[in-house]
């Protein structure tokens, strides 16, 4: 056990590294000038040949790689070029907003998809399965933006219950975590029927029912438990496009979470903060995954520790 | 698709699997309804421009945002071009996007996973770590952060969206191929001494058609959402490229004023989607062994 | 299992601080939306004008232009100019203190005026005073300015705000300048500013919102409102959505909505005129854009399109103009002016004499606004018609004023803002000054001379006349329109709202209910 949790650590080291220089290359393949940027616009060429030194400019690029790897991992990421804020205090400030919506999302994903997922495999080929894979259909097919746009239209225009932009409050949160989540609900439901489908198939399900245990509890007992471990790897999966997700929905909902951040300072070509926000949303997905992994490999026993 | 002549073993053995397939779509009414919308879809796609009742460029500016009515049977735009005109237009370009997009990252996706497969090893490690630190990124995140490097604009758009989506086709392809690896075919097909390339395209690849068309025809569904939110959130196609995404994109102002302006647009998204989807997962019940019954 | 883990979901959501309650809606209270935020709070460092709009409240100038383009005294108490016309005394109020307590003294205006004029500084705002030649304080409440020759529209320019010495950096990049002295607070005050206008900044956390609350001891008394709550609602739907909703009290509504808000008592729109023009730039580069060189590209490009349309369906509450001085003010003369009227016949025709029979390529630039997409969109329909090809391309506002100001684009569309006094109208087709990168002899002494022109009101009118017909004769953009700026406001909020003086009078709003 503990040798597959070293293993995993062990691997995601080389991915941490490769993520550094995608995303340093990435960014270094942007047009404009850094120096430019933060000297300002009507500043003289005097000014951004000082700025491109004091911001390491004029250093060879694997010198300039260099010196932001080390500034990353003593978690120095870096002054932003539009209002010369710290990087990493500025992504930590919004962070929460960010988490506190993918949780909700996850929440409405859930809450959603795996009771809808059981119904539909319980009742499979009647009416409400056929509602119920719809449902997940269309919650796949919607483009969130456009289910946030008609959300807001409906619950903060129409009827003015929920507040349209913002956040601090849970009514904040309501919306956006539809508009993020409904998608994941569907795959969510889908999963959840097809493998639910696929455990009740199995042997130990006909011996338990054959020694006239109640269907009921056949079902909370021994299926579902079963039928959750595919759920729970897509776990990781699900924050991740949560966070992707966050940059749309973020944006449509005016919600002050590092997703907004991001594509503003995308917009404005605020190279730090973009290398910042990239970092942050890739090692959050490994960290998430490599728990998963661990996770799933506590839970199910058949995984090999090879 | 000379190998198809050839016939290794496994190709002749799936023809009564054909048959059964062909004969088990049928019998699956979602999946029906699925293939006929995408059907409409490429016949739109193809033909949409002899079709169309108006010029969906030409601006008629005082007529602009009219109702739905006979003459413009889904309303008019914020320049009195014929909406219905508009989407028919963007079909084309969405599924040129969604089959281009598609296709690079095959070209990408299925030599990473066959190599990384087949040989194991230090090139594996190798190439899925670097598969891992690509997926490490929010795909639609890495895509915003490509567009703004690049600007927008189709060409742009099919490459940030290929970039970022390759890394699926690695894993499955990867993941098929370490399962046939061992088969006693490909063993023979070694041990006769076949190049190791040869081997892989004539009798690995074949076998994991199944699993990357099914993908496949989800994922174009997932590229063409991909594209419009790219376009919505202006790091798009541009707008004269008249994408459904720039479609909506540009009505959305006009929502509470001009509903169809945005509403149609979005709604072709979600039928289109919503027939990849079906069509998909009817291929998959039907080519996916372990389900069927 | 499931279950547990939801209820652990849920637990982690009600013990992190979100709170149930909606925020407060006391009466000193006021709610103010904006799609873009502030780059700095620092008024040297910026012009832009979701940042200008706060300093407006945070701090004071000398002096300032108000809705009717008259001087209006605001830290100064008294002004002289010399006989010279170019030694300007100003005499300061004595009992203007900053937020922190210190009072405000001539030094300060020395010291920021010297930091913007300092080109390590690279303040936007340099060129704006780089007629001054020396500055002094003559006393504690005493500053003398000497200019380097007569300038009838010098005192336009003195709207820059003042910062406090002891607080403020002589060099904004000190936070990322390793070598700069560690006792300067880094970086701080563009964040945190102290100023000494009627609110102080308590807090502001960027792209959400900044938090101001009234200066008790503001030396024209305390202000009505107690706090505003300046908040960055990007998409124009959620800010509509939360204005209806009184969520917010003063912002933005889609144009189209304006007649049934008029005619809504709860809310109060205010259409406000502006000095702003916008044209279509033709970059006068022609090391860059070769093809503008030829006047009869350009007048192709003016006959191109019909423009009076695109106005009126893009910007329907704006004014149509076709010279850069906005109508109603003094200088402007419509008598001088040429119009050109859309004939893509034509303009076809005088491509086809400039060397173009094939058609024009051209690349337009700017920011991507939903009116600008709007404008690119029937720009390409109509240009198509006239054989020009043109490529759109639109970008976030930054980048895009980057390369205006670099000159690298063929044509841009971008607004002229924060000008007075015609002298400011057109500096910008001066040699070298304009973003069109003009440069034409004749033009310059015109404007040369009517600049030097300090005491005879009707000679300099009569050479801005020149000016507009040079301009128009030449074909040198394209005027598209002078914009009108309309804000919504819940009823209840007196706000004498004017766009040129923006958030000067903030502290004299108050909700009436």
């Amino acid at each position: 056990m503990h040798i597959y949790i070293g293993k995993r650590i062990l691997q995601a080291i080389p991915v941490v590294l490769l993520v550094t220089l995608i995303t340093f290359s990435l960014v270094h393949l942007m047009p404009g000038d850094p120096a430019v940027i933060m000297a300002g616009e009507d500043a003289s060429r005097e000014t951004v040949e000082m700025m491109r030194r004091a911001m390491g400019l004029d250093q060879p690029i694997h010198l300039q790689y260099w010196d932001w790897l080390s500034g990353v991992f003593t978690g120095d990421l870096g002054t932003s070029l539009r209002d010369h804020r710290s990087v990493l205090p500025t992504i930590i400030q919004r962070l929460p907003a960010t988490i506190h919506l993918v949780i909700a999302s996850f929440i409405v994903n859930f809450v959603i998809g795996i009771p809808i997922g059981i119904i539909s495999s319980i009742k499979q080929n009647t009416f409400i399965d056929g509602f119920a894979r719809i449902f997940a259909l269309l919650g796949i097919s919607l483009p969130n933006f456009w289910l946030g746009l008609m959300l807001m239209f409906l619950f903060s225009h129409n009827l003015q219950w929920l507040p349209a932009s913002g956040a601090g409050t849970i009514y904040h949160l309501i919306m956006p975590a539809i508009a993020l989540g409904t998608a994941s609900a569907g795959l969510i439901t889908r999963l959840t029927r097809s493998s639910m489908l696929e455990v009740v198939r199995q042997d130990y399900i006909r011996t338990a029912r054959s020694k006239g245990l109640g269907e009921r509890a056949v079902i909370y007992k021994h299926a579902l438990k079963n039928a959750m471990l595919p759920v729970v790897t897509i776990f990781g999966l699900q924050i991740a496009s949560g966070l992707g997700g966050s940059v749309i929905v973020e944006s449509v909902f005016g919600y002050p979470g590092i997703g907004r951040l991001m594509f503003n300072r995308l917009l404005m070509r605020d190279f730090p903060m973009i290398t910042g926000n990239l970092l942050v949303f890739a090692f959050l997905f490994i960290l998430i995954n490599l728990v998963t992994d661990i996770f799933y490999g506590v839970l199910d026993p058949r995984i090999r520790y090879d | 698709m000379a190998d198809q002549q050839k016939k290794s073993p496994e190709i002749r053995k799936s023809k009564s699997f054909q048959a059964d397939a062909i004969r088990r779509l049928k019998k699956n009414p979602m999946g029906i309804i699925g293939l006929i919308i995408i059907i409409i879809f490429i016949f739109l796609a193809t033909f949409g421009r002899f079709i169309t009742p108006h010029d969906p460029f030409e601006m008629n500016v005082p007529r602009h945002h009219e109702e739905p009515s006979l003459e413009y049977p889904l309303g008019t735009d914020n320049f009195g071009r014929c909406v219905l005109s508009r989407i028919i237009f963007g079909a084309r370009i969405s599924i040129l996007v969604g089959l281009t997009v598609i296709f690079f990252r095959m070209l990408i996706g299925i030599p990473v996973g066959l190599v990384s497969g087949y040989y194991g090893g230090i090139v594996e490690s190798i190439l899925m770590r670097i598969t891992d630190a690509v997926i490490a990124f929010p795909g639609i995140i890495l895509a915003l952060a490509i567009m703004a490097v690049r600007g927008q604009g189709l060409e742009n758009v099919i490459l940030a969206l290929s970039v970022t989506g390759w890394t699926t086709y690695a894993r499955l392809v990867r993941s098929e191929v370490l399962s046939l690896r061992e088969r006693e075919y490909v063993q023979a097909a070694k041990g006769v001494g076949f190049h190791n390339l040869k081997v892989m395209l004539r009798h690995i690849l074949p076998n994991c058609l199944a699993s990357i068309i099914v993908y496949s025809t989800m994922t174009i569904a997932v590229v063409i959402i991909a594209e419009a939110s790219l376009s919505f959130l202006g790091l798009g196609a541009a707008a004269r490229d008249a994408t459904w995404g720039t479609q909506m994109s540009m009505e959305r102002d006009y929502l509470r004023y001009a509903w169809w302006g945005v509403t149609f647009p979005g709604a072709a998204i979600a039928i289109v989607v919503l027939g990849f989807n079906l069509f998909g997962d009817a291929l998959r019940d039907v080519l996916d062994p372990r389900l069927k019954d | 299992m499931i279950t547990k883990g939801l209820a652990l979901l849920v637990a982690i959501i009600l013990l992190s601080p979100v709170a149930f309650m909606s925020p407060d809606e006391g009466n000193g209270e006021l709610i103010i939306a904006r799609g873009t935020d502030a780059p700095s709070l620092d008024p040297r460092a910026t012009t832009a004008v979701y940042a200008i709009e706060v300093c407006e409240a945070v701090f004071n100038s000398l002096v300032y232009s108000d809705r009717d383009t008259e001087i209006v005294l605001d830290l100064a108490k008294d002004y002289e100019i010399k006989d010279d016309d170019v030694t300007y005394i100003f005499e300061l109020r004595e009992d203007v203190t900053f937020h922190d307590g210190e009072p405000l003294t001539a030094e300060d205006v020395v010291f920021t005026y010297e930091t913007i004029l300092d080109p390590a500084f690279g303040s936007p705002h340099k060129e704006r005073v780089d007629a001054i030649e020396t500055i002094e304080a003559l006393d504690e409440y005493t500053v003398k300015i000497k200019i380097d020759e007569p300038h009838a529209a010098f005192m336009d320019s003195l709207d820059v705000m003042i910062v406090p010495k002891h607080a403020a950096p002589s060099d904004p990049f000190a936070d990322v300048d390793p070598d700069v002295d560690e006792e300067i607070e880094r970086g701080v005050f563009a964040h945190e500013p102290i100023g000494s206008g009627p609110f102080k900044v308590v807090d502001w956390s960027p792209e959400d919102q900044v938090v101001l609350e009234r200066y008790e001891d503001y030396h024209e008394g305390p202000a009505k409102l107690e706090r505003i709550v300046r908040r960055i609602i990007p998409e124009d739907e959620a800010q509509y959505a939360d204005l209806m909703g009184g969520r917010i009290h003063v912002g933005f509504a889609p144009e189209q909505e304006y007649d049934a808000l008029d005619a809504d008592p709860d809310f109060t729109v205010i259409h406000s005129p502006t000095l702003n023009y916008f044209p279509l730039y033709m970059n006068h580069d022609y090391d860059r854009a070769p093809m503008f060189e030829d006047f009869k590209v350009r007048k192709a490009i003016n006959k191109a399109a019909d423009y009076d349309a695109i106005v009126e369906h893009v910007w329907e509450t704006a004014l149509r103009v076709h010279t850069p001085i906005v109508q109603d003010t003094w200088a402007y003369d419509p008598d001088s002016i040429r119009v050109y009227d859309h004939d893509p016949e034509r303009a076809r025709e005088l491509l086809a004499e400039a060397g173009y029979p094939d058609g024009l390529e051209v690349e337009i630039i700017m920011s991507d606004s939903t009116t600008n997409v709007e404008l690119g969109e029937m720009l390409d329909a109509y240009y198509m018609q006239a054989g020009i090809d043109l490529q759109v391309n639109t970008m976030d506002f930054g980048t895009m004023l980057d390369r205006v100001v670099e000159g690298d684009y063929e044509m841009a569309h971008v607004g002229m803002v924060g000008m007075t006094d015609p002298d400011e109208f057109m500096q910008r087709f001066e040699s070298g000054d304009g973003a069109g990168n003009y440069s034409n002899e004749e033009l310059d002494e015109y404007i040369r001379e009517a600049r030097r022109t300090v005491d005879d009101l009707e000679r300099r009118k009569e050479l801005y006349s020149k000016a507009q017909a040079h301009i128009s004769e030449n074909a040198v953009d394209v005027p598209l329109f002078n914009s009108v700026f309309t804000i919504i406001m819940d009823s209840d909020v007196v706000w004498d709202y004017h766009y040129v003086e923006r958030w000067r009078n903030i502290d004299e709003v108050y909700w009436d209910n």
